[in-house]
């Protein structure tokens, strides 16, 4: 970054520019933080309830959720078996433990994902940092250039 | 600012906004289409690992209704086709925009110069 000493009026609105870009492109990325964290919460639960699920036996009776925490009376049919969304709207069935692998690979993918977009975040947040240190120190020189007495101009006396 | 832009100016500025939101718009699209490619790709692949035998759901609205698997795979690859044409259409017209962009700013740039307007 160009040293402050050096800024043109232009310099500091081209910064003041990138500033509010780069504020959006934050808030933007820290949307997408909360919702690939809502999806790894996401794939965590179903591991669980895979887990949860073993050694269950057929016919056993058990609650779906159907939303407002209401639920309806339910037999498991296969015990082994979970239906996994595999993209565009197509889903298949698998056992659990290959349901538990494709979940879990699901859940590292997401991970790396998270740690990708933390750290262009708080890039991002370094840079803004960086404009705003500049324009505050700018802000602070100009003040006390304002503030300091203008030195009157004293005739010289010859003695 | 207290110096008003000549009206020629304005006219190309506003053409220029309406073209960046368009661009902006197409943009959205086009990442909205590679995304449903990519998925579409990826569920194929997936489905190219299944057991002949092995059940497929399909999703309409809120349930999954059993579908057949080689079925599945024939419309998932047109559904593909589909996508990736639109996503041609979709690049051409973002390439005849960003063209028309740049001619636009380039004219908007000799309309400043020659009109000596001044930022303050």
């Amino acid at each position: 970054m160009t040293s402050d000493q050096n800024l043109s009026e232009e310099d500091v609105q081209r910064m003041a520019v990138s500033h509010q870009q780069m504020e959006y492109q934050a808030q933007a990325i820290a949307q997408q933080i909360n919702l690939v964290k809502e999806s790894i919460n996401d794939c965590d639960k179903a591991i669980y309830t895979i887990i949860g699920l073993e050694g269950i036996e057929e016919e056993h009776e058990m609650l779906v959720p159907i939303g407002s925490g209401a639920n309806i009376m339910a037999r498991i049919i296969k015990a082994d078996k979970v239906i996994v969304e595999i993209g565009a709207g197509i889903s298949v069935e698998k056992n659990s433990d290959e349901a538990k692998q494709s979940l879990m690979f699901r859940k590292e993918e997401l991970t790396k994902f998270h740690e990708k977009l933390q750290t262009d975040l708080n890039e991002l947040v370094n840079k803004i940092k960086e404009i705003e240190a500049i324009v505050s120190s700018l802000a602070d020189k100009r003040e006390q250039q304002l503030q300091e007495p203008k030195q009157p101009q004293v005739p010289m006396q010859g003695t | 600012m207290s110096q008003e832009l000549p009206p020629q100016v304005q006219n190309q500025l506003s053409q220029l906004q309406q073209m960046q939101q368009q661009a902006q718009a197409l943009a959205q699209q086009k990442n909205q289409l590679e995304v449903m490619l990519k998925e579409s790709d990826m569920a194929i692949g997936e489905l190219d690992k299944l057991d002949e035998n092995t059940d497929v759901y399909k999703n309409i609205g809120n349930i999954l209704i059993k579908t057949d698997k080689n079925k599945t795979f024939e419309e998932l690859n047109e559904k593909k086709e589909t996508l990736g044409l639109r996503l041609q259409t979709l690049t051409k017209q973002e390439e005849r925009i960003h063209k028309r962009f740049t001619q636009l700013q380039e004219q908007l740039k000799t309309s400043v110069g020659s009109s000596g307007y001044k930022a303050e």
